[in-house]
C-alpha cells in the first residue's frame, strides 16, 4: 500500500513532485540495472533512497516498479531490503509485474544467510497478491521448519499474513496445526510468541464456520497450555508477555488454589517498568478474583502503588494511558482510594485531557473526611488560566457538594466564586446553585442573597442565564427586585437568542406574577405578548398554554407554576452500570481510555480479543449444545435489520434495556446480562415452557441437544426424532430469497399462556430458548402487542432449510407460525412444529442437567461448570460422587433444622401437663408415668412427640431415650404392622439424634417382616446425618444401592443435599446433587433451596446463581427462603445492580420481603452510602404492602445513614416521615445513633424536639438515657442534664 | 496489534511511513495531523495520545518535536502501544546518537531497516537495541551535535516528561568513533521530579519525588553489572498513609513508596543487600523508577509576593533561597511565572551585583522567565518585576498569577537521598574461560572531590574520561563510569 497522498500541500524545495524527477530516476535506474561494475552499489542505493524517501512523502514512484525488480539482483543486502520494502509497497497495484519478484524472492528463500532467508520470505508473503498464493506455499512450510529461529520467526507471522490473503490456501495447507507444534514445542519464545498471536487471529476468524477451529481457540484456554505458557514467561520479551497475559486474562482456573499459585507467580511482574505488562498482568489478577470479593479488594490495595508509579514516570502519554485505567478503578471503587486524593491533585503543566481525569477522581474519592481539602484544592483550579478546566472544577465541587458531604463549606466556596465576577466562573457558578437549591431548599436563603446581587446583564451564557431567571422566578418573595429584573429582561426579548432562557423566562415570570402580582402584572403582559409572538414553536406554545391558564382559574395556574416542591434526591448518573461493568470487563483496551464500551466504536470484526474472550465463555462449556448459541447469534446481531423496518428495529432493541445506547451486547448473547436480569428472562424461558404438549416430543429434544444422560425408564418409546443442526448457519440473503420462493408447508395457529405472554416481554429470553433447540433467529421485530420472529434450521444430516414465520400477538395471547422448508414433506414440518412449539415437558428439561447451560450464555465460564461436565460423563458411578462427598465431609456434629419433614406439625410448644409430669418423674418411673397416661393424650391432635422429646432431651437425654424405648415397646407389644408408626419413630430419633435406637427400630422392622421401602432408609439416613453420623449413613446408602426394592430416591438425595448444605459444604452438596441427577430424579423445590443456601453459606455464589437459574428454568416457582439466600448471596458479592434487579423481580412478583432480606438490603445500601437506593426501595415496599417490620427497619436504615453522615435535616425529615405511618424505632441501637449526631452537631434544642416527638411512640432504653447523660455532661448542658436524670427516674432506671 | 507507523515532523510531513496491515485507508496522516492540529485551535488544549476517527485508533507520542504516531481498528491496550511508540523513539535515538528532524531524514532507510524487524504484520517482534543490531546494515549518518539548539532542562520539563535525554552524550551504539576505536563507556544517571507545594505560610502541603536512575551503555560484549544503592533503603511504606509524615523512620532510612525496575534488572539479593543485578542492553533504558512521598527537605525555598500598584499596575517579587549546603552549586536555575492574562509590559529590576541573570517575559503565553546560572548553597537571590496591565483589576490579584516552577541541576545532591553507592563491571575475556573472570569495582564514593566539568550544552557531567580513578586500564580496554544527579524543582506557592 502507498503512503497517503499530499497532493494539497505545496511542494517544498526538498520535496520533488513533478513527474521529471521520477522519470530522471527511471533512466538512471535503467542504466544500473545489470552493471556489476564496481562501485555499482553504492550508486544504486542511492538511487534506491530517492525512490524510497519519494514513496515515504507519498509520490507514486510505482512506474519504477520493473526498473527497481530489475536492479534486485544483488547480494548487497541493503539494497536487497531497500528493493523488498518497495516491493511490498507496489504489488497490490502492479500484481502482473509483482510476478517478476517472485523468482528472486524465491531464491532468497533458500539462501545460506539466514537473514536473507527470514527477509525474503516476509516480503514474500507481504506482497499481498491473491493470484500469487501458490508461490508461497513450498517457501513457508520449509521457512516454519528451517534451522534458524528468525526464520522460523518469520515465517510464524507469514502464515497470518497467508491467511489474510488466502484463508483456505492457508487452512488446506495446514499451517495451523504446524504452528500450534511449534507454537508448544519451539526453544525460541519469539517464535512461540508469533505463532500464539496468528492462532489466535486464525483461529478467532474460522470459529465462526469451522467447529474445528473454535475448539481449538478454547484449547488455547486450556490448563497445559496456559501452564506452558505462564512456566515460561520470564523467557519472553516484554511485549510477548503482554500476549501472553492477555491470554491468561481468559483463562478459568478450576479451583482458589489455582487462581493464588497464577497470582504469585506473577506478582513480579507488577515491579515492570513497562505499563503495558503491569496493566495486562493486572488484568489477569482482576479478572482471576472477581468472585472471590475479599481478595478482589486485596487485588485493588496491592496494584495502587505500581500504578501510581507508573503515573508519575514515563511520558506525558504513558502515564495518561495508566491514568486512565486508575480512573476506571477509582470510580469503580472511589472509598478504597479515599486517602490517595493527593495524587489526583492536578499540576499546572499537565495537559487537560490528564487534569480532566483527575478532576473525575477527586470527586469520586471526596468522602467526609477529605472534602475539606479536595474543595479547596479544586477551588485553587477555578482561577486557573485553562478555562475549560477551571470550568471543569466549579461543576466538579457543585458535584461534590450534591453527593452530600460537607454541604456547608461548599455552599460558601461557591457563592465566592460568584464574588470571582470572572464571565465563566459565574456562570457556571449559577448553574451549579440552582441544582443545589434544587437538591437542598434549605440553602436558598445564603444562596438568594448572594445570587440576587448579580447582574443579570453580566450572564451571557444561556445555560448560566436559565438558572438565574429560574432562580429568580422561584425565590421572587425573598429577592427584593425580582420583578424588576425580569421585566428588563423581558424587555429584551429579542435580544435574548436562546430558546431556553426564554421558556425560563416565561416560567419565571409567571411564578413571579403569582407571588407578586402588583409588581409583576406589566412584564407578565410583555412576556406573554412577546411569548405569543415567538418564532419558536416551544416558547409560543407555553405563552399560549400560560395565558390560557390564567383566563381559565388563577389558582389552578399557581398549582401548575408552582406546585410543592420536592427536594430532588437523585441527579441522573450518565452511564448505566452495565456499560461501566463492559468496560471493566474490557480493562486494558481503549474501551478504557474512551469510557465506552469497544461496540461504540469498534466494528464487529476488530473488536479485538475481548469479543473473542466472550465468546469463549459461552464456548467453552463444552461440545454440546451451547456451542451453536455463538454463530447464529452472531447472525442476528450482524442482520438483525434486515428484515425489519427502523421503527420496529428501536422497539426490539429498547425492549428492555435502559437507554438506547447499550444494545448490542444484549444481541451478541455473549455479553454478560446481569444476574437478576438473566434471571428473568431465564424465568421467562420456563414459563414459555409450561403449557405442556406431547410428551414424546421431548425425547426428540433430549436427543436434538446431544446429551447422552439416560432417561427415566418409564419414558414412552421415541417417535423417529427430527435431528437439527446445531451450526446451522444461513445468511440472510439466502433467507429473504427463499422466503421468496418456497410455498408455505405448514401454518399453525394457537393460542399461549398467560406466561408465555409475559415472557415476551423479553424477546431474547424466547429466542435464546428456540437456539437451544437449534432453531436460530434471524430477525425479529414488532411493536407489543405484534411481534414478530423470524427462524431457521436445518435438518442435522442434510442441507434442507426449515424457514419459520413467527408471529405474536401478546394481547390477545394468539400467535402463528408459517413454516417453509427446501424439502416439502409435510411431515417433517410437523414435527419440526412441534419442537418448536413453546410447550416442551417440563421434567425433562429439568432431567437434563446442560440445558439451562445451553441456553444461559454465562458471562464467564465457571470453574465449577467445567468440573460438572465432566462429572456428568462419569455419572452413574454414584460411588465415585460418595468417595467425593466422604473426601468432602469432616467429622462434625450437625444439627439439621425439621423445617422440611412433613410428618410433623410445628406446632408451638403448649404447656403439655405430661412433659412436666416427665420432667418431674424420676427416670426408673418414666415408662410408669407414659403406661398410665391415657391413650387419648397421644391421639389428641395437639398432642407432639416431637416437641415433647426435644424438649425432653434438653434436659435429659435418658428421659427421651426412655420415652422412645416405651413407644417401641408399645409397638412391639400391639404387633404393629404398619410402616407408618415406624417410620415415625425413626423421625422422633433423628429430632434426639438418637441412631443406635433409629438403628434398633429398623431391626425390630425387620423382625416384624415389614417390607422396607425407601422411605425407612431415608428416615435413617437422616437420622445419622442428623447425628453427625456419616458413615453409618454412606453404608446405608450402599446398601440402599444394591437392594431391590429399596432404590434410593429422589428424597434420599435430597436429604444428603440438604445435610451438606447445612455443613456448608457446597463441593459435597454438588457431588450429591449430581448424583442426584445422575441416578435420574429431578430436582424439586426442596433441592434447590438446599443447594442455594448450601452454596451462599460457603459464600460459593456463582453456583447459588446458577443454581437459581436452573431452577427458573425448569419452571420451579421459588420460595421466600430461596429469594433470601439469593439476596443474601447477591448483598454480600456487593452487587448493587443484580441486587436492584432482584428486588424488581420481586416487587413484580409480590413477593414478601422480610425482615432479615431488609436488613440485608440496607446494610448493603450502607456500604454504598447510596441513600437514594434506600429511599426508593422505601417507595416500592410501601407500593407492595410490606409488612410493617420490614418497612420499619428501611426507614430505620435511612435515619441510620443520615446520621451516620450528621445530615440533620435530613434525618429529622426520615424520622417524621417513619412516625407518620405510625412506626417507631426498632431498636435503641438507632435512637442512639440519632442523638450521637445531634450531639456531634451541637444541637441541643433539635435533639429535644427529636425526644419529644419520639416520646409518644417509643420507651427510651436505659443505654438512651446513658448516652444522653454522658452527652449533656460533656456539653455542660446541667438544666437538660437533670432534665434526663427526671426522665430516668420517671421510667424507673435508678 | 498496530496497522500503520509513521513520524510527522512539525509542519505534518512524513518522515517515515510504515503500512503492515493495510486496513487503514490511505491518508491516515493527513486526518492525524489535521486532528491533532485543530484540537489545540478549538481550545480544547493538546490533543490527548488516543483518539479515534472513523474507527481508526490513533496513538501517538511526542519525541523531540516530532509526533511519533500508530493507528489501529482493533481494540488494543493502549499503553503497549504508547509503551512501543516511546520505546521506538529510544531505539532511534540508540542508533542514529540524536533524535530529531534532521537526523530522521537522513538515516530515514536505516530507521525503516528498524522498523521491519521492530513489527511484523502488527505485533511487536522486538525492542531491544541490542538484538536489532544484527539485524540492521545501514551505517547511521551522525548529525553534527554542535548545531543543534541546546535542550536545556528548562524545555525537557515543559513537554511535561521528567525523563532527559539522558546525558549530554550523543553517541549512536552502532556508530564508530572517529578514529575507528570504541570506547567503553557506561553512563549512570540519576533524575528526580520534585514536585512541592508550599502554603502561603510555608508549610509543605504535598511533595513527592519521582526518579529515574537511567543508563545508557556502551559496553562491548554485555558484561554483567552490579549497582549497589542505599543499604538503609525501605520500599513500601506499609498500611500507613502515603502522607503521614510522622511515620519516617530514623534520619539514614530512605523509604520509597514504589518503584518498577527494567526487564534486565534481577532482583535476587535486592532484598540482602541492595543491590541490582543486571546485564545492561545497549543503549538508553530506565534501570529503576522509583516515587517517593517520605518527608524530604526541599532544597529551594521560592517567595512569590505580588502586590497592587494603582489601577494598572502590580509588583512581583521572586525570593529564591537555596537550602543546601554551601560547598554545593546549583546551575541552570530556570523560574517561571505565569503572570494575569490581561498583563502588557513587565520590566524587571535584578539586585545589584547579580551576575549572569536572565530575564524575560513571554508575550505569547503570559509567562515570566528568570534565568539563573550558579546559586551557592545558602544564598539568596530576588527579583522584582514591574507588571503593567491592559485593564483594570478587579478581584484577587494573586488568583490570577499562576503556579511558580522552577528547573535547575544540583551537581551531588539529589532530594530523596536515594544513591548509587557502587557499581561494579564483571568482564568476560573474549575466548570463553569461566575462571578468568576480572572483577571491576569502581566505587563513587570518592566522586565527591571532583570538580564538575561544563559541557558545551550546560550539563553537568562527571568524570569526564582523565578523570581520577575513574578509568581503569586493562589491556587495552578501558571503562568510563559518568554518573551525576540532575534534579527538577516544580513548586507550587498558595499565594
Amino acid at each position: 500500500m502507498a503512503p497517503p497522498a499530499q497532493s494539497q500541500r505545496s511542494p517544498s524545495p526538498s520535496q520533488p513532485s513533478g513527474k521529471g524527477e521520477v522519470s530522471d530516476l527511471k533512466l538512471q535506474l535503467r542504466q544500473h540495472a545489470g552493471s556489476r561494475a564496481p562501485g555499482a552499489d553504492d550508486a544504486k542505493r542511492e538511487l534506491f533512497k530517492k525512490v524510497i524517501s519519494y514513496m515515504t512523502i507519498g509520490i507514486d514512484v510505482s512506474s519504477l516498479f520493473g526498473e527497481m525488480v530489475m536492479c534486485s539482483v544483488t547480494s548487497d543486502i541493503v539494497l536487497k531490503k531497500m528493493c523488498y520494502l518497495y516491493v511490498g509497497n507496489y504489488a497490490k497495484g502492479n500484481p502482473d509485474l509483482a510476478l517478476l519478484t517472485i523468482n528472486f524472492l524465491q531464491k532468497d528463500c533458500k539462501d545460506e544467510d539466514p537473514m536473507i532467508r527470514g527477509l525474503a520470505l516476509r516480503s514474500l508473503c507481504s506482497l499481498r497478491v491473491a493470484n500469487l498464493v501458490e508461490y508461497l506455499v513450498g517457501p513457508l512450510g520449509s521457512g516454519l521448519k528451517d534451522s534458524n529461529s528468525y526464520v522460523r520467526t518469520v515465517a510464524a507471522s507469514a502464515v497470518l499474513k497467508l491467511y489474510h490473503i488466502s484463508a483456505s490456501t492457508c487452512v488446506d495447507a495446514d499451517f495451523p496445526a504446524i504452528l500450534k507444534h511449534l507454537m508448544l514445542n519451539d526453544q525460541d519464545t519469539q517464535v512461540v510468541a508469533n505463532c500464539l498471536s496468528s492462532l489466535q487471529e486464525i483461529w478467532s476468524s474460522e470459529a465462526s464456520t469451522s467447529e474445528e477451529a473454535s475448539r481449538e481457540r478454547e484449547a488455547l484456554l486450556s490448563k497445559p497450555v496456559i501452564y506452558y505458557f505462564l512456566n515460561r514467561i520470564k523467557e519472553f520479551s516484554e511485549w510477548a508477555q503482554c500476549l501472553v497475559l492477555e491470554l491468561v486474562a481468559n483463562y478459568v482456573p478450576s479451583d482458589n488454589s489455582e487462581i493464588f499459585d497464577i497470582m504469585n507467580l506473577l506478582e513480579d511482574r507488577l515491579q515492570h517498568a513497562n505499563g503495558a505488562v503491569v496493566l495486562a498482568t493486572i488484568k489477569v489478577f482482576l479478572q482471576l478474583t472477581l468472585s472471590m470479593a475479599d481478595v478482589h479488594q486485596q487485588v485493588y490495595e496491592r496494584i495502587k502503588a505500581p500504578l501510581l508509579t507508573l503515573v508519575s514516570s514515563g511520558s506525558q502519554e504513558q502515564s495518561y494511558a495508566v491514568l486512565s485505567h486508575l480512573h476506571l478503578l477509582v470510580m469503580r471503587a472511589p472509598i478504597l482510594f479515599s486517602s490517595d486524593y493527593k495524587h489526583f491533585y492536578c499540576q499546572y503543566n499537565e495537559p487537560s485531557y490528564v487534569k480532566k481525569l483527575k478532576l473525575e477522581m477527586l470527586t469520586a474519592v471526596a468522602n467526609e473526611s477529605n472534602t475539606y481539602e479536595i474543595v479547596t484544592e479544586l477551588c485553587e483550579y477555578a482561577a486557573n488560566v485553562d478555562i475549560p478546566i477551571a470550568r471543569e472544577s466549579i461543576r466538579a465541587v457543585g458535584k461534590i457538594a450534591l453527593q452530600q458531604y460537607d454541604v456547608n463549606a461548599i455552599v460558601d466556596r461557591l457563592l465566592q466564586f460568584l464574588e470571582m465576577e470572572k464571565d465563566y466562573v459565574t456562570a457556571e457558578t449559577l448553574v451549579l446553585v440552582k441544582d443545589l437549591l434544587r437538591k437542598y431548599p434549605q440553602w436558598s436563603h445564603d444562596c438568594i442573597a448572594v445570587v440576587g446581587n448579580i447582574s443579570s446583564k453580566n450572564v451571557q451564557e444561556p445555560k448560566a442565564k436559565a438558572a438565574l431567571i429560574w432562580m429568580l422566578g422561584e425565590y421572587s418573595q425573598d429577592m427584593h427586585d425580582a420583578p424588576y429584573v425580569l421585566e428588563s429582561v423581558v424587555d429584551n426579548w429579542d435580544d435574548e437568542h436562546s430558546a431556553e432562557v426564554r421558556l425560563h423566562l416565561l416560567t419565571a415570570v409567571l411564578k413571579c406574577f403569582l407571588k407578586r402580582p402588583p409588581e409583576t402584572q406589566k412584564a407578565l403582559g410583555a412576556a406573554l405578548a412577546a411569548g405569543l409572538a415567538d418564532f419558536h414553536q416551544d416558547v409560543h406554545d407555553r405563552a399560549l398554554f400560560y395565558y390560557r391558564l390564567l383566563q381559565y382559574n388563577v389558582s389552578v395556574a399557581e398549582r401548575v407554576v408552582n406546585p410543592p416542591k420536592q427536594a430532588v434526591s437523585v441527579f441522573a448518573d450518565t452511564q448505566s452500570s452495565e456499560v461501566k461493568d463492559r468496560i471493566f470487563d474490557e480493562f486494558n483496551s481503549l474501551s478504557v481510555v474512551y469510557q465506552k464500551p469497544s461496540y461504540m466504536f469498534t466494528d464487529k470484526e476488530h473488536r479485538g480479543p475481548f469479543e473473542f474472550s466472550d465468546e469463549l465463555g459461552s464456548l467453552s462449556i463444552g461440545a454440546d449444545s451451547a456451542d451453536n448459541v455463538v454463530p447464529a447469534q452472531r447472525v442476528e446481531a450482524n442482520d438483525k435489520d434486515l428484515l425489519l423496518s427502523t421503527s420496529e428495529k428501536e422497539e426490539s432493541r429498547g425492549a428492555t434495556n435502559n437507554g438506547s445506547a447499550y444494545n448490542a451486547p444484549m444481541y451478541d448473547g455473549t455479553s454478560m446480562p446481569t444476574g437478576a436480569s438473566q434471571l428473568q428472562s431465564e424465568l421467562a424461558i420456563s414459563n414459555t415452557m409450561v403449557p405442556s404438549h406431547s410428551p414424546s416430543s421431548s425425547l426428540a429434544v433430549d436427543d436434538l441437544l446431544g446429551l447422552g444422560v439416560p432417561l427415566a425408564p418409564a419414558s414412552p418409546p421415541p417417535p423417529p426424532p427430527l435431528k437439527l443442526n446445531e451450526k446451522a448457519v444461513l445468511d440472510p440473503g439466502t433467507f429473504q430469497q427463499k422466503w421468496r420462493q418456497l410455498p408455505i408447508s405448514l401454518s399453525q395457529d394457537y393460542s399461549m399462556s398467560p406466561q408465555g405472554v409475559a415472557a415476551l416481554t423479553r424477546p431474547q429470553a424466547f429466542l435464546r430458548h428456540m437456539q437451544g433447540h437449534s432453531i436460530h433467529c434471524i430477525a425479529s421485530g414488532g411493536q407489543a402487542p405484534n411481534f414478530k420472529f423470524f427462524f431457521f434450521a436445518q435438518k442435522a444430516e442434510e442441507p434442507s432449510t426449515f424457514l419459520v414465520e413467527c408471529i405474536i400477538n401478546t394481547s390477545s395471547a394468539k400467535g402463528q407460525i408459517k413454516i417453509k422448508a427446501d424439502d416439502q414433506n409435510r411431515s417433517l414440518s410437523l414435527s419440526l412444529s412441534a419442537q418448536l412449539n413453546i410447550g416442551i415437558p417440563q421434567r425433562h428439561v429439568t432431567l437434563q442437567p446442560n440445558t439451562p447451560l445451553s441456553i444461559n450464555p454465562l458471562q464467564k465460564p465457571k470453574p465449577a461448570k467445567r468440573a460438572r461436565t465432566e462429572e456428568i460423563k462419569n455419572m452413574g458411578f454414584v460411588l465415585r460422587v460418595l468417595s467425593v462427598a466422604k473426601r468432602g465431609l469432616r467429622p462434625r456434629l450437625v444439627l439439621i433444622p425439621c423445617r422440611s419433614q412433613r410428618l410433623f406439625c410445628d406446632k408451638p410448644l403448649v404447656s403439655n401437663p405430661l412433659l412436666i409430669k416427665l420432667l418431674q418423674e424420676s427416670i426408673s418411673r418414666i415408662k410408669t408415668v407414659l403406661d398410665s397416661e391415657d391413650n387419648f393424650t397421644f391421639k389428641s391432635s395437639d398432642f407432639s412427640w416431637d416437641i415433647l422429646l426435644t424438649t425432653l432431651k434438653s434436659s435429659s437425654p435418658a428421659k427421651a431415650h426412655l420415652v422412645l424405648e416405651w413407644r417401641l415397646e408399645k409397638m412391639v407389644r400391639d404387633n404393629e404392622r404398619d410402616l407408618v408408626p415406624y417410620l415415625e419413630l425413626i423421625f422422633l430419633c433423628s429430632k434426639v439424634q438418637n441412631v443406635p435406637f433409629a438403628m434398633r427400630v429398623f431391626n425390630s422392622m425387620e423382625a416384624h417382616g415389614i417390607k422396607l421401602t425407601s422411605s425407612v432408609f431415608n428416615a435413617l439416613i437422616y437420622t445419622c446425618l442428623s447425628s453427625g453420623n456419616v458413615m453409618t449413613a454412606l453404608s446405608l446408602f450402599e446398601i440402599m444401592q444394591s437392594s431391590e426394592n429399596c432404590k434410593p430416591n429422589s428424597e434420599t438425595y435430597n436429604t444428603f443435599i440438604s445435610v451438606y448444605s447445612n455443613l456448608g459444604n457446597d463441593k459435597a452438596m454438588q457431588a450429591w446433587y449430581l448424583a442426584q441427577k445422575g441416578a435420574g430424579f429431578s430436582a424439586d423445590l426442596r433441592t434447590y433451596e438446599s443447594l442455594i443456601s448450601g452454596c451462599v453459606r460457603s459464600r460459593n455464589f456463582d453456583c447459588a446463581d446458577r443454581f437459581y437459574e436452573e431452577m427458573m428454568l425448569s419452571g420451579i416457582m421459588p420460595n421466600g427462603q430461596i429469594l433470601e439466600n439469593i439476596l443474601r448471596g447477591l448483598c454480600e458479592q456487593r452487587s448493587i445492580s443484580k441486587v436492584e434487579q432482584l428486588l424488581k423481580f420481586m416487587m413484580d412478583g409480590e413477593w414478601e420481603i422480610n425482615v432479615s432480606m431488609a436488613e440485608k438490603l440496607m446494610g448493603l445500601y450502607f456500604e454504598h452510602g447510596t441513600v437514594e437506593k434506600m429511599e426508593e426501595l422505601l417507595l416500592n415496599l410501601m407500593n407492595s404492602n410490606q409488612s410493617f417490620a420490614v418497612l420499619q427497619q428501611v426507614h430505620c436504615g435511612i435515619i441510620r445513614m443520615h446520621a451516620m453522615l450528621d445530615r440533620l435535616d435530613d434525618m429529622e425529615y426520615s424520622v417524621g416521615r417513619m412516625l407518620k405511618q405510625g412506626m417507631s424505632f426498632r431498636c435503641p441501637d438507632d435512637i442512639e445513633k440519632v442523638v450521637c449526631a445531634y450531639f456531634r452537631r451541637e444541637a441541643y434544642e433539635r435533639l429535644d424536639l427529636f425526644l419529644g416527638h419520639i416520646k409518644g411512640s417509643y420507651k427510651l432504653t436505659k443505654s438512651t438515657y446513658d448516652l444522653l447523660v454522658a452527652g449533656y455532661r460533656r456539653a455542660g448542658l446541667s438544666e437538660k442534664l437533670d432534665l434526663v436524670m427526671d426522665g430516668m427516674k420517671l421510667a424507673g432506671f435508678f | 496489534m498496530i496497522s500503520q507507523f509513521f513520524v510527522l515532523s512539525q509542519r505534518g510531513d512524513n518522515i517515515v511511513f510504515r503500512d503492515y496491515r493495510g486496513e487503514v485507508p490511505k491518508g491516515s496522516a493527513e486526518i492525524f495531523f489535521r486532528k491533532v492540529k485543530f484540537w489545540k485551535e478549538d481550545g480544547e488544549g493538546d490533543a490527548p495520545p488516543v483518539f479515534n476517527v472513523d474507527g481508526v485508533n490513533y496513538f501517538h507520542v511526542k519525541v523531540a518535536g516530532l509526533l511519533f504516531v500508530a493507528t489501529t481498528r482493533v481494540n488494543v491496550s493502549p499503553s503497549l502501544v504508547l509503551e512501543l511508540l516511546q520505546r521506538i523513539a529510544r531505539v532511534i535515538k540508540d542508533y542514529l546518537g540524536i533524535l530529531n528532524e534532521d537526523s530522521l531524514r537522513k538515516n530515514f532507510v536505516l530507521v525503516y531497516e528498524l522498523l521491519d524487524e521492530v513489527i511484523d504484520f502488527g505485533y511487536v517482534q522486538t525492542t531491544s537495541t541490542e538484538v536489532l543490531k544484527s539485524y540492521v546494515f545501514n551505517e547511521p549518518i551522525v548529525v553534527d551535535a554542535a548545531r543543534l539548539p541546546t535542550l536545556g532542562p528548562a524545555s525537557i520539563f515543559m513537554q511535561g516528561t521528567k525523563r532527559m535525554p539522558g546525558t549530554a552524550v550523543t553517541k549512536s551504539v552502532v556508530a564508530n568513533e572517529p578514529g575507528g576505536r570504541k570506547r567503553e563507556e557506561i553512563f549512570v544517571d540519576i533524575i528526580e521530579k520534585i514536585s512541592v507545594t508550599f502554603s502561603s505560610s510555608g508549610y509543605i502541603l504535598t511533595s513527592e519525588i519521582d526518579g529515574t536512575i537511567q543508563m545508557k551503555s556502551y559496553l562491548t560484549g554485555n558484561p554483567e553489572i552490579r549497582l549497589a544503592l542505599n543499604e538503609e533503603l525501605s520500599i513500601g511504606r506499609g498500611g500507613r498513609s502515603i502522607y503521614d509524615y510522622n511515620s519516617s523512620t530514623g534520619s539514614g532510612t530512605v523509604i520509597l513508596d514504589d518503584c518498577n525496575f527494567h526487564e534486565s534488572v534481577h532482583l535476587d539479593s535486592f532484598d540482602i543487600d541492595r543491590t541490582l543485578t543486571l546485564v545492561p542492553p545497549d543503549g538508553e533504558f530506565p534501570v529503576m523508577n522509583y516515587r517517593m512521598t517520605q518527608e524530604f527537605k526541599p532544597p529551594f525555598r521560592i517567595n512569590a509576593l505580588i502586590e497592587e500598584a494603582g489601577a494598572l499596575r502590580a509588583e512581583v517579587i521572586l525570593k529564591v533561597r537555596a537550602e543546601f549546603p554551601s560547598s554545593i552549586t546549583a546551575n541552570t536555575i530556570q523560574v517561571q511565572m505565569p503572570l494575569p492574562p490581561y498583563t502588557t509590559r513587565v520590566s524587571f529590576e535584578l539586585e545589584p551585583g547579580a551576575v549572569g541573570n536572565t530575564t524575560d517575559f513571554k508575550e505569547a503565553n503570559k509567562r515570566l522567565e528568570w534565568g539563573l546560572k550558579k546559586i551557592v548553597g545558602g544564598s539568596e537571590h530576588t527579583l522584582r518585576a514591574k507588571l503593567t496591565f491592559s485593564q483594570e483589576l478587579h478581584g484577587n490579584i494573586t488568583r490570577e498569577a499562576g503556579p511558580v516552577s522552577m528547573t535547575f541541576t544540583i551537581p551531588m545532591y539529589n532530594a530523596s537521598r536515594l544513591q548509587v553507592k557502587y557499581l561494579q563491571i564483571s568482564k568476560k575475556s573474549k575466548a570463553y574461560n569461566p575462571y578468568r573472570w576480572e572483577n571491576w569495582a569502581i566505587f563513587l564514593a570518592w566522586l565527591i572531590d571532583m570538580q564538575p566539568s561544563c559541557r558545551s550544552d550546560g550539563m553537568v557531567a562527571y568524570g569526564e574520561p582523565g578523570g581520577l580513578g575513574l578509568q581503569k586500564q586493562h589491556g587495552h580496554i578501558e571503562y568510563t563510569l559518568y554518573m551525576y544527579y540532575k534534579s527538577l524543582l516544580n513548586v507550587t506557592l498558595d499565594l
